[in-house]
């Protein structure tokens, strides 16, 4: 018993480090630049398929996560410059209906591509296999998950919270136009965090390929999940962005454990209560509300 | 000529906040901004950093037609902004919000030591959030900031705003005038006309969206109908 709880924890803690890179890669956007990316989903699905091409290919193995990371960025930068940057003055409406009708067009591409199979990566040797818990098996793959994810957070963290440019980020979030009368070009800036974004996003999907497979139609079930993370944790802010992706990780694994059947519908229930009791999230941001 | 303003007018929709306003400011000038609430006057300082509304006219600045320019650029060229409220970043440290001033801008005559050498009370609290400071040092961490841009122009908007009369007296008339003196070029825009005829000596009146008096302060301070009028002094 002890050893299946054991295991639980660490499923959901594998699933929350997925949810952090992929919800901290929706928020900064978000937040900065007041824009919603519903193809945000998109970039973590390509992701997954480069990985799984990558690891098949021969190549160094640890390589498929870097690259997975330029080329998602890459594809955010070329995105950003058009439309997206075009509509960063819009309404939200006028925002979700572009981003929606892309990631569209990039579930079409992506289908085209990759073909419509679930494709599961091929693992390198020191990543395969299992260790034991409590004499319970657990996949090693999902504790590289686990170090990864966090490790990328804190990274994160130390980016914005102890470099000048996320103090310029920061600043940018709580007023734009002051930053530009300092010199800065914010419109720079902003390609910059929506590349960021777009790249975290295809590295969770180069981590979670080996976790979640990559298959069309996982783009919308991770996008979804990336936004109540989001939304749960208080918009902008990267504490409870943390604090959700773990409520969130450890809600969907958990609910599956004790009500199969009705796996989503408690989680989701869940989350509507929290959101009920909690309008701003978890953590409210201190800065503007969007 | 370091600002020239020519028929510049701005609408908010179909909403006139200001128009045809003509000026020019040479280096060196101490430049009061003046007018009662509501007058325009922010927007007129927006608009000079293409913050604002949308524009008709002319924005020369050192020479240069920025009008169009996007605001960084405009930075850039030499003219930095004390804004209403402070602009503040409350998530930064005060060296923090002060560093970001210094990040895209030329290495000048300001540095970070040297303004803590002006303003102390910064040195002591560097390390402190700027959501922590008082009133007083708030605006000398604005200040700092603009100066950090080594911009040689410097427009404050409603700098005495929200300060204590001995504080904003301390920060307008010494502090700025101490500033000014050393060559800077100020344009300040204000709600307390008489301390800011105490720094500056030629004044702009802005009222019913135009400019109605540009002229020395002593000449404004001897018309007691306008100051009546339009500053309701």
């Amino acid at each position: 018993m002890m050893g299946y709880a054991a295991i639980q924890v660490l499923n959901a803690l594998s699933f929350s480090a997925l949810l952090l890179l992929t919800g901290l890669g929706l928020s900064v956007v978000l937040s900065l630049m007041n824009f919603v990316n519903l193809a945000h989903g998109s970039f973590y699905l390509l992701g997954s398929y480069i990985a799984v091409h990558w690891l098949a290919s021969g190549a160094p193995w640890w390589m498929a996560f870097p690259v997975a990371f330029l080329a998602t960025a890459l594809a955010g930068a070329l995105l950003e410059r058009f439309p997206l940057r075009a509509f960063y003055a819009r309404p939200h409406l006028m925002q979700v209906l572009l981003t929606y009708g892309l990631s569209v067009i990039f579930a079409d591409l992506m289908r085209w591509g990759f073909g419509a199979q679930i494709l599961s990566p091929e693992l390198p040797e020191m990543l395969q296999g299992v260790v034991f818990l409590f004499d319970m098996p657990f996949p090693l793959y999902r504790l590289f998950i686990i170090g990864a994810g966090f490790a990328m957070a804190l990274a994160l963290w130390l980016l914005f919270d102890r470099t000048m440019w996320g103090a310029v980020v920061r600043a940018a979030v709580s007023d734009r136009g002051i930053v530009e009368t300092l010199g800065i070009d914010t419109r720079r800036l902003f390609a910059a965090v929506f590349m960021l974004s777009a790249g975290l996003g295809g590295l969770s999907g180069a981590l979670g390929a080996g976790m979640l497979a990559a298959y069309p139609g996982l783009d919308e079930e991770v996008l979804i999940l990336a936004l109540i993370t989001v939304v749960v944790g208080g918009l902008g802010s990267f504490g409870g962005t943390v604090l959700s992706a773990l409520v969130v990780g450890f809600a969907l694994t958990f609910s599956k454990v004790w009500f199969p059947e009705f796996a989503n519908l408690a989680a989701f229930s869940a989350m509507i209560a929290l959101l009920l009791a909690r309008p701003n999230g978890l953590v409210a941001p201190p800065l503007r509300q969007l | 000529m370091m600002l020239e303003l020519d028929k510049l007018s701005a609408h908010y929709g179909a909403v006139e906040v200001f128009s045809d306003v003509s000026l020019r400011i040479g280096a060196g000038e101490k430049v009061a901004l003046l007018g009662r609430n509501g007058a325009g006057k922010t927007t007129l300082v927006q608009a000079l950093f293409n913050l604002g509304p949308r524009l008709s006219g002319t924005i020369r600045l050192q020479g240069e037609a920025v009008q169009d320019w996007p605001t960084h650029r405009i930075a850039r060229r030499g003219m930095a902004l004390v804004p209403q409220g402070r602009g503040l970043f409350p998530t930064l440290s005060v060296s923090e919000n002060l560093r970001l001033a210094t990040l895209r801008q030329p290495r000048g005559a300001w540095t970070l030591e040297k303004i803590f050498e002006t303003f102390p009370r910064l040195a002591e609290r560097r390390h402190a959030s700027s959501s922590a400071l008082s009133g007083g040092e708030r605006q000398l961490l604005a200040i700092g900031r603009a100066l950090l841009t080594q911009a040689p122009l410097l427009v404050l908007d409603e700098a005495s705003e929200g300060l204590a009369p001995m504080m904003a007296e301390e920060i307008i008339v010494q502090h700025v005038g101490k500033l000014a003196e050393a060559g800077l070029t100020v344009l300040l825009a204000e709600q307390n006309a008489a301390l800011a005829l105490r720094l500056c000596p030629r004044a702009l009146v802005l009222a019913g969206r135009r400019l109605v008096f540009d002229g020395p302060s002593e000449a404004l301070l001897a018309d007691r109908s306008l100051l009546q009028e339009h500053l309701g002094v």
